[in-house]
């Protein structure tokens, strides 16, 4: 960069914040007269941003100038119209009273309006309110946000749709015009005062979360209008707003998923934070290096395999990184997966990127994470959470905690897992008392999944293709096979019109196609029948009727009536894609696998909780069987494969001729001491049945040491045998020397 | 919408809280106009105001301490007290003093830019463009490079150069 762009850009740098003083000093220390280039620089900056902004406000003020004309101009015009009115009136009175009764007649509402139960709040305007509706969708209300008469108080009113059952009993459907899309939910949110319609300010908005346990990416918002029959059609999509979820970070749980296993089997989950806190914090002295452990006269070494030590957890979470990243329910929702996976590195990536959305993060954590494990990022990267929002207050942010931890527990009634995930958004006030749908096109979903692993394959030259679990949708749905079928309902005439229907539910997606049934006849003209279920619906006075028939094929039907609950049960259970019952199976999977713990007679404490809670390996290094080091007197020996590369012997001892290239000795004496000017004294001799000293100056100098200090009297010796030297297959007599004298002998068998 | 909640908005830069603003327009241009200023004077003056007040609102030392209606009825009196000194003894300042010296404080700084701004609108409109949609708009050199049709990134940082130097040259002989 030519240097007086460097110039330019450092100032501009240093003006926004984005560096110190004395680091633009630094930078530009042969620069003369910095102080006045940084005050021109300055003052043009200013008058730019004073000019634009003098150039907005003519704008408004021409604006307002207009409405102000405009309104006068309406003023006018009504009082004219009054006085029309009032002279037509007369002679008209009973022909407008006709016209408004038919008006009244045509009115057309939504079917769902009268198939959904409505649950009904009453809301201080004055306050900030969290609602947690009974399917468990929280809807934030800010205070002042809506425009009330003198009273504060106004009534809200809400209708919802998370489950099949509520979807078809609703007779709502998933079509945006001719698009088929793949639903996350639907809602609508009304208010009122005094049985009038009010409305948010403008400048207010209703924060919304709806549950969900499968997060499908590209979701969008769409608002149902009706058509002339009264159905639902879904149409102006906007995307959704996807900042984190904030919350106080001490409410937040980072502990290892199987840390809690622990405690819930030891019936300590309701102790106090503090408590499971410093036993976890306890374990910070594991590591994956080796542990030894000793139990009566056997060594066990424990290899903890992959695990993030304690002492990184504690690191972060306290209040210090409230408001950040690691404050949010999304990143809670991330650490089970970085805990399973134990690389520090992925940690890492998240808690020094603070200022970073989280799906750049997520995109980084894809690299480095095993393979086994890409996927799960990458679903999180398809979602694109961004950043952490504007703080909130600390009340607002404990009662959002609050309704998030109850709506978990409602949809633990609907969902496969109580792990909270949401779609999140904002409403306007146009939004308010229509139908509000979560959506992506099913054919879309497909595109973004491609689209980004694309990105995934710039990104990484190493990238695997792998099959997504979109790819089988739309090849399937694109297979142009057109199927006629015609059904006949038997009894469709005990049901009243618009209140027999019918449902196309993919076996693979969470759609709900809606088919009218008329005259009693249901025509189906559609593509590849195949990966659909069908559902005839009846609804009678609160009465449900229904028929799933087990192939889609022309013929006649009767409906058959059905308590509300198997009515529930039999449209949730077909109306629920493969997608969950595949989540289902695995998380029992799971859940089952964490149950089979591994039964080890330990006497440590923080090895039993590690154990608990690590993944690790276990090996036997020395028993009873190999060597009793508390005998006293007694002299013992281990023949050993050692890897001169890695300095370090096999953790068991080998009896194999083909792998001792070693051997090692443990005398347990008062007698001997060992040091570096004794060392040199100690030899060992290996005699074969014929007395011959098999090994004699096959060794190589030994390492010698002593344990004195922690198991007391015990000497251990090492000599390694010369590459051209072999112990054969045989029995031994193994000699210890001081000096020239006998000190000990032992009897080895090599295999 | 009561007052601090106006306030609270505009310095959250909320559209619609500055278009409520306008609400106090015809009052102070009635009074503006009565002085004798002309009605192209009285808005110039007026959007001055505006200006001064939401700095003000964004400066964290800054508190408020009269109503929005006063603090910029008494900018608009001071900016045109300044702009025609031989009327001063006709208007009637009627202002706390340290509502005076607020105020004071505020045009006084906002003068210093004046130059500056003087500067900025000798600029050839493109120039002026291609500096707003850095500094104003925020956008980076690639965007600009698209808008404005320049090859590069590259080509676009030594025009916004050149621009930026032309408006430091014509500062300086201002000043």
């Amino acid at each position: 960069m030519r240097r007086e762009l460097e110039i330019l850009a450092q100032i501009d740098d240093f003006l926004e914040g984005r560096i110190s003083k004395e680091e633009l000093a630094k930078e530009l220390e042969d620069v003369q007269n910095l102080g006045e280039h940084i005050q021109t620089q300055k003052a043009l900056k200013l008058a730019m941003k004073k000019d634009a902004f003098m150039q907005q406000s003519k704008n408004s003020l021409s604006k307002f100038k207009l409405i102000k004309t405009v309104k006068t101009a309406l003023v006018v015009i009504t009082v004219l119209a009054a006085v029309i009115g009032v002279f037509f009136n007369q002679n008209q009175n009973a022909d407008l009273t006709n016209s408004n009764t038919v008006k009244e007649k045509e009115l057309i509402i939504a079917i769902s309006d009268s198939l959904i139960k409505t649950q009904y709040f009453e809301i201080n305007n004055l306050k900030d309110t969290l609602i947690v509706t009974n399917e468990g969708i929280v809807f934030f209300i800010p205070k002042n946000g809506f425009i009330t008469g003198s009273s504060p108080i106004y009534q809200l009113e809400i209708k919802e749709a998370l489950s099949p059952a509520q979807i078809v009993k609703g007779g709502l459907s998933t079509l945006a015009d001719n698009d088929l899309l793949e639903t996350g939910g639907m809602f609508k949110i009304s208010a009122f005062q005094a049985k009038m319609k009010i409305y948010l300010n403008d400048s207010s908005f209703i924060d919304f979360f709806v549950p969900t346990t499968n997060p499908i990416p590209g979701m969008q918002g769409y608002k149902g209008e009706l058509n002339h029959n009264g159905e639902i059609n879904w149409t102006k999509p906007k995307k959704l707003e996807n900042p984190l979820t904030p919350a106080n970070i001490a409410h937040l749980d980072f502990h290892p998923p199987k840390y809690r296993e622990y405690l819930k089997n030891k019936g300590w989950m309701n102790k106090r934070k503090s408590w499971k806190d410093s036993v976890y914090f306890d374990l910070s002295q594991i590591n994956t290096s080796d542990k030894l452990y000793k139990v009566k006269d056997t060594l066990f070494n424990f290899t903890f395999k992959k695990l993030i030590p304690p002492h990184r957890i504690k690191s972060f979470w306290n209040s210090t990184f409230n408001h950040t990243l690691l404050a949010t329910k999304e990143f809670e929702n991330r650490m089970p997966l970085i805990h399973e996976i134990g690389d520090e590195r992925i940690l890492n990536l998240y808690t020094t990127n603070l200022n970073e959305k989280l799906y750049k993060i997520d995109s980084m954590a894809i690299e480095l994470a095993p393979e086994e494990f890409k996927n799960e990022f990458r679903d999180w990267y398809c979602l694109k959470q961004g950043k952490v929002p504007q703080a909130k207050s600390t009340q607002s942010l404990m009662k959002l905690e609050k309704a998030l931890k109850i709506s978990e527990l409602r949809q633990g009634k609907l969902k496969t897992s109580k792990k909270f995930l949401c779609y999140r958004g904002k409403l306007m006030s146009w939004d308010l008392f229509y139908y509000f749908n979560i959506d992506v096109p099913l054919a879309r979903r497909k595109a973004i999944i491609d689209n980004d692993n694309a990105r995934y394959k710039r990104l990484s030259q190493n990238f695997e293709k792998e099959k997504t679990t979109g790819s089988k949708l739309t090849k399937a749905h694109a297979v142009p096979i057109r199927s006629h079928i015609t059904i006949k309902i038997k009894n469709a005439e005990q049901f009243k019109r618009k209140m027999c229907f019918a449902y196309l539910l993919r076996k693979d997606a969470y759609t709900f196609e809606k088919l009218a049934i008329k005259d009693g006849v249901l025509n189906i003209e559609h593509q590849n029948l195949k990966n659909y279920n069908l559902a005839i619906i009846g609804l009678n006075k609160g009465q449900h009727w229904l028929l799933i028939p087990n192939e889609i094929e022309n013929g006649s039907v009767e409906l058959i009536l059905e308590s509300e609950g198997d009515f529930n049960k039999k449209v949730n259970q077909i109306g629920s894609s493969n997608r969950f019952k595949i989540s289902l199976t695995n998380q029992i999977t799971k859940a089952n696998k964490n149950k089979s713990t591994e039964r080890l007679i330990e006497i440590s404490i923080r090895l039993q909780i590690s154990k608990a809670i690590y993944t690790y390996s276990i090996d036997t290094v020395i028993d009873k069987n190999y060597i009793n080091v508390y005998d006293k007197n007694k002299f013992t020996i281990q023949t050993m494969d050692y890897d001169w590369i890695s300095r370090r012997a096999a953790a068991i001892p080998t009896k194999k001729s083909n792998e001792i290239n070693f051997i090692k000795g443990f005398l347990n004496t008062k007698e001997y001491k060992i040091n570096r000017f004794t060392k040199d004294r100690f030899r060992v001799g290996v005699f074969d049945d014929k007395g011959n000293d098999v090994l004699k100056d096959k060794f190589y100098l030994a390492s010698r040491k002593t344990d004195e200090g922690t198991r007391q009297q015990n000497i251990s010796f090492g000599w390694s045998i010369k590459d051209e030297a072999t112990l054969l297959k045989g029995i031994y007599n193994v000699k210890l020397y001081y000096d020239d004298r006998i000190i000990s002998s032992k009897t080895l068998k090599v295999k | 919408m009561k007052e601090t909640q106006l306030i609270e908005k505009l310095k959250g830069n909320n559209e619609q809280a500055f278009k409520l603003l306008y609400k106090y327009f015809p009052k102070i241009r009635s009074y503006l106009l009565k002085f004798g200023a002309s009605k192209q004077e009285a808005e110039d003056i007026y959007h001055d105001a505006l200006y001064i007040l939401i700095n003000k609102l964004n400066d964290p030392s800054f508190i408020l301490t009269s109503s929005v209606n006063t603090f910029l009825f008494g900018i608009c009196k001071h900016k045109y007290i300044s702009l025609h000194r031989e009327k001063k003894k006709n208007i009637d300042l009627d202002l706390d003093a340290s509502l005076t010296q607020d105020i004071e404080a505020a045009l006084k700084e906002d003068e210093k830019y004046e130059m500056a701004k003087l500067a900025f609108q000798k600029l050839d409109e493109n120039c002026k463009k291609l500096l707003k949609a850095f500094y104003v708009d925020g956008k980076r050199m690639k965007q600009i490079a698209q808008i404005f049709g320049f090859g590069s990134d590259k080509v676009a940082k030594t025009q916004k150069y050149r621009c930026l130097e032309a408006a430091k040259k014509f500062y300086q002989l201002k000043a």
